[in-house]
């Protein structure tokens, strides 16, 4: 790809400074485009002075005011089809330093493809409530492109490539008017567009005239904010996948997609997290999973599926969209728990252990065991206390690759999370030998017993034993393994106690059995008779917090259906 | 060499219960996981990859992606059985 840049300058009235700042530019040897936007005579006099005096500068009009964006638009038209690969757009009023020139043309010049953004320094001669409206925008800027990076969306001194950003700006129609960096920017970003980030000094000159209305643009500002933020919510997927598998898996499916949607999502909310602090993390949740509650038709209605058993054990009322809403949100904020528990932000005082005797008491034996815990609550936060607790060593069997994905970020916040994770796309021979050792050093094994591999949903690998009222499918596996590590097995929970900014977290540790003996001939009765006693230590504390039970799919698998009360408002 | 095939052959039936099979129905080379092969599933494996140890003390490299390689085929093992008691 050639390289081929020329200088752009929109400009409106700015007549006493555009001298200055093309006597500047002319040094760079490069074609100055300015475009007039339909400025006053004066202007256009002193433009045609210029234009007259510097062999370098092409003059274009716009016979009538059409905002800054018109301008620009106009200019990169133009430039396009007078060869130009790249334009870097710079401010008429004298606020940009022309000196950076060299070094936007160096980094676009190595990074063809990018948008190449200068970063405002500020000097003091900034007003300070246009820099607080520029923290607002960036805040919505990290939202609507989903990028928590520092770069900043406003400034008009950028380099444009000009074969993307006209074909951008021939298909969808840019606001022109002040407005225009921000949304030119939050779109190329949409785009999958590169950003590379010059740092210049910004000044505002005292005698410049600005063109900024404060209440009418700030209100076009938060209209334009209001819209990005739809378009990013419409946008997700695909910005979402862009994020987690690079930008050339953009294109791929959304069906794979939909599958790991909240994961993704919540890798989003991370970064806000560690970037933004837990309450911004909080807020992101909202939307995010307002996303997924509106487009996940399936666990949508797993989930109600799943409340009305609840609530009809309970006594309690039959359950709404909105409890299904809660429902997802808590499980969004358990994985933000997980990462506060990684991050050291959830000290042991936060999480309350009733039975830590009876952890003693197994880790005193020195015998290994396999605790069987559940999709409720946060079995996370037993890991992350047990790395303080007596040199426990309790390892992880987590089965899907999404949840690796998850856990490969919260192997990031803290690098002790990876050490006892045992990730297996499923279980094999190899995965029996390996625990069946970490058992014989006595280390613990966590593996859940609520989640039934879609391929064993209706094999002979599933027994129905009763669960919140009618027969569900539990898989024989966990059991099967834990009767071959030939280990005392106890059932494991964390439920979440408080809601709101402190999060408290009980871990309930059960001795289930001595032994789980599967003797061939009754292999079948015994494994249901375990079955069933797991599934009613389940249902006990899945009734106790209901919306903490993280399984969003059919769980029943056609067992009996939810109740004729379920019909009835459906 | 064969008589090793053959006692893995034996382990597996043993191991599985498969009372209606003959240690001449697992040919050594079919793959013994998943659908077009011999069939066993993954708790077949659990069970299987315990009473390996069991016999033969095999031992693995923790969380090693290759490890599943071992457990192909009745020659697979017969290899990784061989490679573990010569080391010894």
């Amino acid at each position: 790809m050639t390289f081929s840049p020329c200088l752009l300058i929109p400009i409106y009235n700015h007549w006493r400074s555009i001298r200055a700042t093309v006597e500047r530019l002319a040094g760079y040897a490069l074609p100055i485009l300015i475009v007039d936007d339909g400025s006053d005579e004066t202007t256009q006099r002193v433009l045609a002075d210029l234009a007259a005096e510097f062999p370098r500068v092409r003059l274009f009009r716009l016979p009538q005011n059409g905002g800054k964006g018109a301008a620009v638009m106009r200019g990169m038209r133009e430039a396009l089809a007078a060869g130009f690969t790249h334009a870097l757009q710079i401010d008429a009023d004298g606020q940009h330093d022309t000196a950076d020139v060299p070094r936007f043309l160096e980094l676009s010049a190595a990074h063809p493809l990018a948008l190449v953004c200068g970063q405002p320094i500020y000097d003091a001669s900034v007003p300070k409530g246009r820099l607080y409206g520029r923290y607002i925008t960036h805040f919505w800027v990290c939202v609507e492109t989903l990028n928590p990076s520092i770069i900043d969306s406003m400034c008009g001194f950028r380099l444009y490539p000009l074969a993307e950003t006209c074909a951008l700006i021939d298909r969808v129609e840019i606001p022109t008017r002040m407005d225009f960096d921000i949304e030119i920017f939050v779109r190329l970003a949409w785009e999958g567009l590169e950003f590379l980030v010059v740092d210049t000094r910004v000044t505002y000159p005292e005698d410049g005239l600005s063109h900024f209305d404060m209440l009418r643009d700030n209100l076009r500002i938060s209209k334009m904010h209001t819209r990005l933020t739809c378009g990013m919510l419409l946008r997700l997927p695909v910005l979402l996948t862009r994020k987690l598998f690079g930008r050339r898996a953009a294109g791929q499916h959304w069906s794979r997609l939909a599958e790991r949607g909240s994961v993704l999502g919540l890798k989003t909310v991370f970064a806000c997290y560690r970037l933004l602090g837990p309450q911004v993390a909080r807020w992101l949740l909202y939307p995010i999973i307002g996303y997924f509650f509106l487009t996940g038709k399936k666990a949508r209605t797993a989930s109600l599926d799943y409340l009305r058993r609840v609530n009809r054990l309970n006594g309690w009322p039959e359950p709404g969209w909105r409890d299904s809403f809660r429902h997802m949100l808590a499980f969004g904020q358990s994985g933000l728990d997980k990462l506060a528990a990684w991050l050291g932000e959830l000290g042991s005082r936060q999480v309350n252990f009733p039975d830590r005797p009876e952890l003693h008491r197994l880790l005193d034996s020195g015998q290994g065991a396999v605790l069987i815990g559940a999709h409720l609550g946060n079995l996370e936060m037993m890991r992350a206390l047990a790395v303080n607790e007596r040199q426990a060593t309790v390892n992880a069997v987590v089965f899907t690759e999404h949840a690796q994905r998850f856990n490969d970020m919260l192997k990031q916040a803290n690098a002790e999370f990876g050490v006892n994770m045992i990730q297996v796309s499923h279980l094999g021979a190899d995965t029996a030998i390996l625990l069946k050792e970490k058992i014989d050093r006595g280390e613990l094994v966590v593996i859940v017993g609520d989640r039934t591999p879609p391929a064993e949903r209706s094999s002979h690998r599933v027994s129905r034993v009763d669960f919140l009222g009618s027969p569900a499918p539990f898989a024989h596996g966990p059991f099967i393994l834990a009767s071959l590590l030939e280990c005392p097995v106890y059932l494991v929970f964390g439920l979440r106690e408080t809601q709101g900014s402190q999060p408290g977290y009980r871990i309930h540790l059960e001795r289930f059995a001595e032994r789980i003996d599967l003797p061939r001939r009754e292999r079948l009765v015994r494994l249901q008779e375990y079955l069933q006693r797991y599934a009613q230590r389940l249902e006990h504390y899945c009734r106790l917090v209901p919306e903490q039970w993280f399984n969003f799919y059919d769980f029943w698998q056609g067992g009996a259906p939810a109740t004729d009360g379920a019909r009835q408002d459906s | 060499m064969d008589m090793l095939k053959q006692e893995i052959k034996r382990l597996i039936i043993d191991a599985l219960d498969l009372e209606d099979t003959q240690p001449e129905d697992i040919a050594d080379d079919i793959p013994l996981f998943g659908d077009g092969g011999f069939g066993l599933d993954s708790i077949d494996a659990l069970e299987l990859g315990i009473a390996l140890r069991k016999k033969y003390k095999v031992q693995l490299e923790a969380n090693d992606a290759g490890n599943r390689e071992h457990f192909r085929s009745v020659n697979s093992l017969a290899q990784l059985v061989k490679a573990q008691t010569q080391a010894v």
